[in-house]
This record gives C-alpha cells, structure tokens and sequence, in this order.
C-alpha cells in the first residue's frame, strides 16, 4: 500500500500536538507500531472504536474532524490534496469530495490549492 | 468497451436527445444529464476537466482554446460522464495521437458521433469530394474542428476512402470507411509519408495544403491499377500532416477482390490436372 489520506492526515494532527508516535500510543492504549502502519497507509484506518480514542487525543478542531472523518470513510483521496483541505478551514468534506472526483483533459495537474479553488466555484456554479 | 460499443451508444443517446439539426445544440446533450459547462482561462495543457457536484457535473473548458475545439471537448467530457469511463491523460500533449488509451478512444468516438451526428452528417456530405475543400465546407456549418470533421467524412464515406494524421513524417492514426475496410487495405501505424505523396511534400516546404493523384500502390499493396486522390494539408507548429485519401476507380478495387474468372481458370491449364478420384502414388500393395 502506497502513501494515504488519511494516514497522512492522522500524522500531520499528530505532530502539530508535538506527540512522538509512543506519546499517542500510550495516551491511547494503542500500540505505537500499529499508529505508525497506518500513517504510513500501510494499514486501513482502524475500526471506529480505535479510531475515537486516536480522536480524543489528537484534539482537532470541528473542521479537522469532518476531514479526517471525510478521510476514514472516502478512498483514493490524494494525500496532498487532503492536507491542503485539512488547513483550508473553508474546504469541506464536500469540497473535498468535489474536488477528489476530478476528471481532467489535457496533462496539465493543477496544485491542490487551485483543484480546492475550482471544486468551490463548481459548488457555487451549481447551486446558484 | 469496444469503439463499435461506444459509437452504437453515442448514436442511442443523440436519437433519445432528439437532435434533427447542424450546428448541434450541445445544451440539449447536458440537460439531459444534468449537468452545466462554464468557460476559465486554463494552462495551454488543460483542454478542461469535470467535477462531480451534489447537483451534477459541471465542465469546465479552456477559454483560450478555439471554440471548435472546446466543442469537441464538451462532447469529450459528455462521453466520460455517459459511458462511465475514467479519464486517461498520461500518453502524452493533448494534440498528439501518439499511443492513446481505449477510454480515450471510445470517448472522442462517442464525441464525434454527438457533434456530428451520422445521418446529418452523410446528407450534407453526399455528392461531395473527399478532399479539404469539403472538409472546410462541412466544418463551417458543423462547427467542428477540421481533424474532427476530416475523419468524420473519411468513416462514412460510400467509397473506399481514408483519413490518416501524420506526425514528424509517419503514419499515427488511421480512420477508413467501411469500402476501405471491406478491401483490407490498411496502413500501419509509423508507416513513413511516401515519397511521392502530397503529404510528404507539404512537409517539405512546398506549401500548406495540396492534392495528387496516382497509383494506389504508393500507401495500398498491390493496388497498381487503383487510381487513389489525396488531399493533404500541414500543421507546421505540431509538424502534423492530414491526409484525405479516396480511391477515384471502384472497378478496379473491385477487381482486386473478385474470384478468378473461367478464362483466368484456362490460363492455368498445365499447372494442375483436375481430379478424377484416382489415387496417383502406388498402390496399397504392403511394403516388407
């Protein structure tokens, strides 16, 4: 399994709390090696009850939470584009959403900061 | 998905759309599937892209690009979005040919068969050349682009003709009507431009566009007797030639393919006796 979302989430909140990985495990109750595996996305995202503990003591903030829960439930995110959300109080899981299912035509890849731009004006394009 | 496939559900999706006339509105095809397209200033790369909204998709083109060619890329994008088909964007810059995935494929066949509907398409071009004259003609009141409208003309040809795209002096894609098909002739992909073709010549410097006619031979094997017209015209900025060849003698393309005929027969009189059911090599006597 390579790089996910969703670990690369868990260790970008982990870290801005200044935790080693053992500071989360112990606090936790979860081996450190298993946090590890799954930041690294060599694991799937924990089952929910394990996942609630991590929560608790990551302490994100509501939008934190609705992207890493966004993250839990949702495959194929770019890891990149996900972190860019994380930090973008204004791109929701929705936005996220809009912005994974991207189809492009032509080589060009534009940067997360600008796919977020273009899935809010998609938003706003739509609904108005 | 096949191309056949895909072209079979283009032709459903524009008879259920109820499309009866050129240029095709292409806002009937997206409010049938709900959707909007919007115009943004997009790198030269970009052609656009869709994204899946709570309320349908909207697409997005390239403002900068020409409006033929964001044409085609709506109906493109309209593809990806009816056939199901994820995008596949990693063979190379947009307007090459080269290696191109069969997503893609079905998607522009599904395109054309949106933006230039086939019946609409074969009226306006009956009783017309198969040359650029034409295509230029078609691609005003289409309002497609050149290579679309070209390769259009090519695949619903009556008459045994192709539409080839060239880059850097050979042979990528090859688009031929079903007479074409029909005499197995085919060109393959990297085939060089020959030498006597208006093609290669364009390419060296001659002019932007150009016609010749000659022996069938020069891009068809065995076809020395089958007089082939070509209409060429260069794109020196992607060094691209496009190439409209139409063979001009159906009677003897015709010849090609027909059985031997009795006097043919004759002419090999001494080659072969006819059987007679008697067993030449020696008799069924054992040997020891």
């Amino acid at each position: 399994m390579g790089e996910s979302a969703y670990g690369v989430v868990m260790r970008s909140l982990r870290e801005r709390r200044e935790l080693s990985l053992r500071d989360l495990g112990a606090l936790a109750e979860i081996d450190y090696a298993y946090i590890s595996k799954i930041e690294r996305g060599e694991k799937e995202p924990p089952p929910e009850e394990t996942f609630g503990r991590l929560v608790r003591h990551l302490k994100p903030s509501a939008h934190e939470l609705a992207v890493l829960k966004f993250l839990y439930t949702t495959a194929n995110v770019d890891p990149a584009l996900a972190l860019h959300a994380l930090n973008d109080p204004d791109a929701s899981p929705e936005i996220l959403m809009i912005a994974t299912s991207v189809v492009h035509r032509g080589t060009g890849r534009p940067a997360p900061a600008e796919l977020i731009e273009r899935a809010k004006r998609a938003k706003r394009i739509m609904e108005g | 998905m096949t191309e056949f496939e895909a072209e079979l559900k283009a032709r459903r999706f524009v008879q259920e759309t109820g499309v009866t006339k050129v240029p095709v509105d292409l806002s009937r095809y997206l409010e049938r599937i709900s959707s909007k397209v919007s115009l943004d200033d997009l790198s030269p790369n970009e052609a656009g892209y869709t994204m899946a909204t709570s309320k349908g998709a909207l697409i997005t083109l390239n403002a900068l690009d020409r409006a033929a060619r964001r044409r085609f890329t709506l109906c493109h994008e309209i593809a990806h979005l009816v056939l199901g088909l994820p995008s596949d964007h990693s063979h190379g810059p947009e307007w090459s040919y080269a290696k191109r995935p069969l997503n893609e494929v079905c998607c522009d066949v599904f395109a054309a068969e949106l933006l230039l509907p086939v019946n609409l398409f074969t009226d306006m071009a009956k009783g017309r050349s198969i040359d650029f004259d034409t295509v230029d003609y078609l691609r005003v009141e289409i309002f497609a682009s050149r290579e679309a409208t070209a390769s259009r003309l090519a695949a619903t040809s009556k008459l045994a003709s192709a539409y080839l795209l060239s880059e850097g002096g050979k042979v990528l894609h090859l688009v031929r009507s079903p007479p074409l098909r029909d005499a197995k002739a085919w060109i393959p992909r990297g085939t060089p431009l020959p030498a006597g073709s208006a093609a290669y010549a364009l390419r060296a410097g001659e002019s932007r566009s150009g016609t010749r006619t000659y022996s069938g031979d020069l891009w068809f094997d065995g076809w020395q007797d089958v007089e082939v017209a070509e209409s060429s015209v260069y794109i020196p900025d992607y060094d691209q030639t496009l190439t409209l060849l139409c063979c001009t003698d159906q009677d003897e393309l015709d010849a090609l393919s027909r059985p031997m005929t009795t006097e043919h027969a004759k002419d090999d009189d001494g080659l072969l006796k006819p059987l007679d059911g008697q067993l030449k090599w020696p008799g069924t006597r054992k040997r020891r």
